[in-house]
């Protein structure tokens, strides 16, 4: 095992390399002292290395190494809540709703109802547990400026209706949109800067606000979609990102949601609809819901999952936000209006 | 952002002295590298560039406010919670007050249908004091086609507002709070477009109207050169949401239609020099099997960059705006015709015009068009 | 390669040592890539020719990494069970057994092709079927407790109705019990993870054995910490340290390892293993994994075998209690 795998800066790895401890076997057996006379290098940083040294250890459960669970500790684990959607139908082929410590992501083409979708999720995760949902707070980060209060408290308005009607104990202390805003923390981020910046910065926005379950980022990949010249140092940053998510969304138990876009791909057949940033992004997602219109009609579609089937569902978007499909219309269809009125003419 | 200076943080001045020799001077510079990068450049312990980064980060990240705190703000700030209302009643109930601020509004519709017209009345309606329901402050028109009428515009204000343009110096003043731009060129445009700031502050601007994006672009910037054309609207959308948020205004932008599918591409109805041409009228055209859809010109880019999109279109000689793109109404259609005072709505009805994402506008006009394909 | 003074030869003094490292000699590989400045010749005292063919006497007695094939196929007969098999008849069909211990497999494919679900059926079937261990390194938060309870209810219920009722919940419990979930974000906590594992399973192997060993070590997914650090000689000098401590496991500890690794779009639009060239050499068994969303089979075929021709193909169906062949 090389000293190479150890996090050392680069003068300090070299003067361990010079003076013959290149493995960690080396290492296991020298003195803090010993070493930093043997390398030339100072006690403090003799003791650095020796703290990164795997050495011989043993684990509870058994196995080779610390920092293990089990598979059955992670089942039994599992009863962590689930965001709903609006849609009874798309919350069912998400196993019940969108779940913690997973990336998932919603793709599809510009005005089928991504940015709807996650203000819903933004306002539903505030749900108190005690009705059926998750209560924490929420962050959203916005990069195209989609976001637009007026819809945000709208769909609050409605959740906080059906909230007086389907649950008898929410009229006793009920919630305003007041409490529902108040705890839905935005952020607009202008460029690919500002959203490296923002993913770093979530730890610490975390920390201060702890009741937050879920991240929104509406879009993740606009910023990144234009002016990079360097695809290398593009597809270096989008994996660094993405580790540094999954990280956040393990250590602080939160779901978070990324919208992607969709861009049109040459194949055999012609041209396919394919998420935008390519292969590279495309494996970062624990699960993918592709959202897209046919016949008329809005369609979500669970394309990935790791323990769920795919599955589609069919749901609309009303006043009051994101509902099942089968919600009538209460308005005349503009086409029969014209019959109408060439009748009344004719 | 991208030009923040790491000297203008508050880093550790070892820290500090490290990235300054290796050439990281902005923000930039430092997290566009991912930590390894940084290990190995500065020859620095992994915790030192980790507690750098989110040092730098930290003042990086746009700031972080809840939802209520921003709307109270706005608020006690500005008027009608941050609306421009228009008078049409469906429209003002449907977009919760008006044409928004902070974000594009996209008037699409075919030629003589009243897109200018509209453009004139949000024009004297941004200069109405605010108790008359206007925003009190400048107007700046970018007329890329030359279609402004100042006789029309004070035509609309006398009739709409009787009471309070009494004479005609009241008028007068109403003519100098609307500042007139002709560019002829797109780089022309995009040259008045990056010096707008100063003139907003200036002229208290409360109101950018820019009639039309498409004409000059599509006339310079043929199918043969989409992709800098795609860049250039782009760039201009950029510089209009960016302007829009910041000085929370509503800006207003018309758009042509263009015809969608048909055989061989895509037709533009509207004609540029050296391209073939042809007149046909609709019926002519459905006989040779053109299908003709009509949607918004410039592209998806485009539409993704607008927030609300109304389109005026006719169908059976009625004239309806439709709320076409909104995040926070159905897809609805109310009738509407064109008056002295402007724009008004008929009757109190509201249509459902969903179409299920296609998008498409209505149109029958008595008078042949001419294709160039 | 150790250094000269941890080797407990009693010719190699402290003043040999020194002298040695005066030409900068410290360690095996230092003497080993030094030519003419230790030439046993009258300049040398007596002392320290002596010690210069100890040396050379220890280290041929040693024969660092240099085993012959044969001698290693012996010690892998001598342990019995060659392969571990999957739990996918037609992997298992595929592949002449399964999962070889003392190799390095690796599944290659686009985006939710299969790769996680063969991870967890192998998983399923190891810690349930073969009664061992089972290390499962989770860098894309892709592992599901559920599904591999779905699986192992498959596995189970696939015996005796009889037996099936009486300790069916047990044995799924045990087996779950089996498998060790790690969450791996980045490089360094992989590679200390590894080291780690090498080291335990090393010091276990003179103490002697568990009453279940561990046999089967999946990283799923393999590139999720490389892509980050690529384009650097740092980089580049992890992601081959990563390779080679994967070899190690798989050879001196005697585990079958699985790895998935993403696909990158490559020359004409045809996506390509991510990792690049040097990677090829890493994994034994390359398979390749193509999803038909219309027939909703995964379809497998060999990119790179040891004994086996490319091109062979297999396909399998995703059901909820496993993965079956495709018919």
């Amino acid at each position: 095992m090389d000293v190479v795998t150890l996090a050392l800066p680069p003068s300090l790895r070299s003067k361990l390399l010079a003076t013959g401890f290149c493995t960690t076997t080396a290492l296991v057996s020298v003195a803090p002292f010993q070493l930093a006379r043997e390398a030339s290098i100072t006690l403090e940083e003799a003791l650095a290395v020796l703290s990164l040294v795997p050495r011989t250890c043993s684990d509870h459960t058994g196995g080779p190494v610390a920092g293990s669970t089990t598979a059955w500790d992670l089942l039994m684990k599992n009863e962590r809540g689930r965001i709903e959607t609006g849609s009874v139908e798309v919350d069912k082929i998400l196993g019940g709703g969108i779940l913690s410590k997973e990336l998932t992501e919603i793709c599809g083409v510009p005005g089928v109802g991504k940015t709807q979708l996650s203000m819903q999720l933004a306002v539903n995760v505030q749900i108190p547990v005690k009705f059926g949902g998750v209560g924490g707070h929420a962050i959203y980060i916005d990069t195209e400026g989609s976001f637009m209060m007026e819809r945000v408290l709208q769909i609050t308005e409605a959740v906080i209706d059906s909230l007086r009607i389907k649950s008898p104990g929410f009229s006793a202390a009920p919630l305003t949109a007041e409490d529902f805003l108040s705890h839905m923390y935005l952020l607009r981020v202008h460029d690919p800067l500002e959203q490296l910046a923002a993913v770093n910065n979530l730890p610490t926005l975390l920390d201060q606000h702890k009741e937050v379950k879920l991240i929104v980022f509406d879009s993740i990949t606009f910023n990144f979609r234009q002016d990079f010249e360097n695809m290398r140092e593009r597809t270096r940053l989008l994996a660094s990102m993405a580790q540094k998510l999954m990280a956040v969304a393990e250590i602080y138990d939160v779901a978070i949601v990324l919208v992607n876009q969709v861009t049109h791909k040459v194949t055999s057949e012609g041209f396919r609809t394919v998420p935008a940033l390519g292969e590279s992004w495309s494996h970062v997602c624990t699960n993918r819901l592709m959202v897209y219109w046919m016949d008329g009609q809005r369609y979500a579609h669970l394309a990935k999952s790791p323990s769920l089937p795919v599955g589609t569902a069919p749901y609309v978007i009303t006043e009051e936000g994101v509902r099942d499909a089968h919600e009538s219309h209460k308005r005349i269809k503009l086409d029969d209006a014209q019959v109408r009125s060439s009748r009344s003419l004719g | 952002m991208a030009s923040t200076e790491l000297s203008s943080l508050e880093l550790k001045d070892s820290i500090a002295h490290v990235f300054r020799a290796r050439n990281i001077l902005t923000a930039k510079d430092a997290l566009f590298k991912t930590e390894l990068e940084l290990v190995e450049l500065l020859d620095m312990p992994f915790e030192e560039v980790q507690s750098a980064l989110a040092i730098i980060s930290a003042k990086v990240c746009p700031p972080c406010h809840s939802v209520f705190d921003i709307l109270s703000e706005r608020a006690k700030k500005e008027a009608a919670f941050g609306h421009l209302p228009t008078g049409l009643g469906a429209l003002d109930e449907y977009l919760w007050g008006g044409i928004p601020f902070g974000v594009l509004t996209e008037i699409v519709g075919h030629a003589g249908i009243g897109k200018t017209q509209f453009c004139l009345m949000m024009s004297v309606l941004a200069t109405m004091p605010e108790d008359l329901g206007g925003l009190d402050g400048s107007v700046i028109y970018f007329d890329t086609e030359k279609k402004f009428r100042s006789g029309r515009l004070l035509q609309i204000a006398k009739y709409r507002f009787p009471e309070h343009f009494l004479s005609n110096r009241i008028l007068e003043q109403l003519a100098t709070r609307v500042l007139l731009v002709q560019p002829s060129t797109v780089a022309e445009l995009m040259l008045r477009l990056q010096g707008l700031e100063e003139s907003i502050r200036q002229h208290g601007v409360r109101l950018l109207v820019i009639d039309s994006v498409a004409a000059l672009v599509q006339s310079e910037y043929g199918y043969d050169r989409i992709i800098q054309r795609q860049e250039i609207l782009g760039k201009q959308a950029s510089i209009l949401k960016h302007l829009a948020e910041v000085h929370r205004m509503p800006i207003i932008v018309t758009n042509q239609v263009r015809f969608q599918g048909g055989p061989g591409g895509q037709a533009t109805a509207f004609s540029s020099a050296g391209r073939k041409e042809i007149t046909l009228t609709a019926e002519e055209a459905s006989q040779e099997g053109l299908d003709l859809q009509l949607t918004a010109a410039l592209g998806t880019k485009w539409a993704h960059a607008v927030n609300i999109r109304l389109v005026l279109e006719s169908l059976s000689g009625n004239r309806y705006i439709k709320i076409a793109k909104s995040p926070m109404s159905a897809t609805i259609a109310f009738h509407y015709e064109i008056t002295a005072a402007g724009i008004e709505q008929i009757g109190d009805e509201t249509f459902d015009a969903s179409d299920g994402g296609r998008n498409m506008i209505q149109w029958l006009v008595p008078y042949p068009l001419r294709f160039v394909i | 390669m150790p250094r000269l003074d941890t080797l407990g030869l009693p010719s190699l003094t402290p003043s040999v040592l020194a002298s040695f490292a005066a030409h900068g000699i410290l360690s095996v590989e230092d003497f080993l890539v030094s030519e003419n400045t230790l030439k046993l010749d009258e300049t040398r005292s007596e002392a320290q020719r002596q010690a210069i063919l100890d040396l050379v006497d220890y280290l041929e007695q040693q024969s660092w990494g240099f085993r012959t094939t044969w001698r290693m196929r012996q010690e892998l007969k001598a342990r019995g069970q060659q392969y571990l098999p999957t739990g996918c008849e037609s992997l298992d069909k595929l592949l002449e057994g399964g999962l070889r211990e003392g190799t390095v497999t690796e599944l290659v494919g686009g985006s939710s092709s299969g790769k996680t679900q063969v991870c967890m059926q192998v998983a399923a079937n190891v810690s349930c079927g073969c009664r061992a261990m089972v290390g499962y390194v989770d860098t894309c938060h892709s592992f599901s407790a559920t599904r591999l309870s779905h699986m192992l209810g498959g596995l189970v219920g696939g015996r005796d109705a009889s037996q099936r009722r009486a300790g069916a919940a047990d044995e799924i419990g045990e087996a779950m019990k089996s498998v060790l979930h790690y969450s791996i974000f980045d490089i360094f906590a992989m590679l200390s993870l590894l080291n780690q594992i090498h080291i335990n399973l090393c010091a276990q192997v003179q103490v002697g054995e568990q009453p279940k060993t561990l046999r089967l070590l999946i990283v799923d997914c393999a590139s999720s910490v490389i892509a980050p650090i690529l384009g650097g000689t740092q980089g580049h000098a992890l992601m081959v340290s990563m390779g080679i401590i994967l070899k190690k496991l798989a050879l001196e500890n005697h585990l079958a390892v699985l790895i998935t690794n993403h696909t990158v779009g490559g020359e004409g639009g045809q996506p390509k293993p991510a990792l690049g060239e040097t990677w090829k050499a890493i994994p034994n068994v390359r398979l390749h994994f193509v999803r038909d969303w219309d027939s909703n089979l995964c379809h497998v075929s060999v990119m790179k075998h040891a004994t086996m021709s490319c091109n062979r193909q297999t396909a399998f169906r995703i059901t909820r209690t496993g993965l079956k062949p495709a018919f």
